[in-house]
């Protein structure tokens, strides 16, 4: 059992690592996904302004919920919020 | 299913006067509604009737028109939304809601997207009706259809990313998550689908007025159409072939009576 100890620290090493990448992966899309999302909110109207208006309740619900999970500035969807004006 | 027709063209030709025309003679056989997309309407001032925004008239027996006022249903919209929010949040942190409705307000799209709520509206209320649609001009007519295409794929593209997130969400936090953003998406992507099967399954009338420039523009408009996959479309003259010089188009007396010069 002893010989395996130094194979299980190297899972252990590659499913952090795996999951990092995952949540960062994450991240990034869900930055895309408000990216599409707010578009007409800086004049490229992707999706439709009244069904932004429509998700308003969902997305500020979502937001918030991301908002608490990750306060790091240097992250896209910060940027991404920043810019928007969405404080 | 309904009937669904869409009348197209230049500005001036005489889209309302025909698609009135044409809905009388409908109304013979079904009941037929003519609905004005145009936000500079004149179906009142042809009928020579006042007529209230966004209600169903009625002219005479089997016989509707209907006037959509994009300006009401976008303040609707926003009154309703905004209600909505309040009483979800009492207070405005998460976001200067204001300052998003105003910017949202000028955003280029707005009017193409008020259209696109007010046909798809009409496609669901008005199943057992002729729908016959008196649209604007040509630019903004055309821009309504790319609209309801771009905004399609556009959906289904966020609905499949948004899927993804929460796939990917649910294996790295071992928990079920229920989306309703993602369940929204979905609606919506269905009801694009939707609109777009029963727009695509309307007859195009393009009305010209048997003048060069709206004989070229037809064939343009005719050309688009097709290529964005709305195959069922014809050429209406007016002053022409289809429905003569009319000496005095206005009333519904007199309308009525042009019905029997219609030939389509």
């Amino acid at each position: 059992m002893h010989s395996l100890k130094p194979l299980k620290g190297l899972l252990e090493f590659f499913k952090k690592k795996t999951k990092d990448y995952a949540e960062w992966d994450v991240k990034e899309k869900e930055a895309l996904f408000y990216l599409i999302l707010f578009s007409p909110l800086y004049g490229v109207p992707i999706v439709s302004p009244l069904s932004v208006f429509e998700l308003l309740p969902h997305i500020i619900k979502d937001l918030k919920r991301n908002m608490e999970r990750e306060k790091q500035t240097e992250s896209s969807l910060w940027k991404l919020l920043g810019i928007l004006g969405i404080e | 299913m309904s009937e669904v027709y869409f009348f197209f063209g230049k500005g001036g030709v005489g889209k309302t006067t025909v698609s009135i025309i044409f809905g009388m003679k409908k109304s013979k056989e079904k009941k037929t509604k003519v609905v004005s997309i145009d936000p500079a309407h004149n179906i009142s001032d042809i009928l020579k009737i006042k007529l209230k925004k966004d209600k169903d008239i009625q002219i005479f027996e089997g016989f509707y028109v209907k006037e959509v006022s994009t300006e009401k249903l976008l303040k609707e919209e926003k009154k309703r939304i905004k209600e909505r929010l309040r009483k979800i949040y009492s207070y405005l942190v998460a976001m200067n809601l204001e300052h998003i409705l105003k910017l949202v307000e000028y955003t280029p799209g707005f009017e193409e997207q008020a259209i696109i709520t007010s046909v798809e509206k009409e496609l669901k209320n008005s199943k057992d009706y002729v729908l016959i649609f008196d649209s604007p001009p040509t630019a903004l007519s055309l821009r309504f259809l790319y609209t309801i295409i771009t905004t399609s794929l556009w959906i289904e593209k966020l609905y499949n990313l948004r899927k993804d997130i929460n796939k990917t969400k649910e294996i790295i936090y071992e928990e079920r998550i229920e989306d309703p953003l993602l369940s929204w998406l979905f609606e919506k992507t269905n009801e694009y689908h939707k609109i777009i099967e029963k727009i695509k399954d309307a007859c195009f009338f393009v009305v010209e007025d048997g003048l060069f420039p709206s004989r070229e523009e037809g064939k343009r408009i005719i050309k688009t159409l097709k290529s964005m996959g709305f195959k069922k479309t014809k050429r209406f003259i007016n002053k022409g072939e289809n429905l003569p010089f009319l000496e005095s188009p206005y009333g519904v007396n007199n309308l009525k009576k042009y019905t029997s010069l219609l030939k389509i």
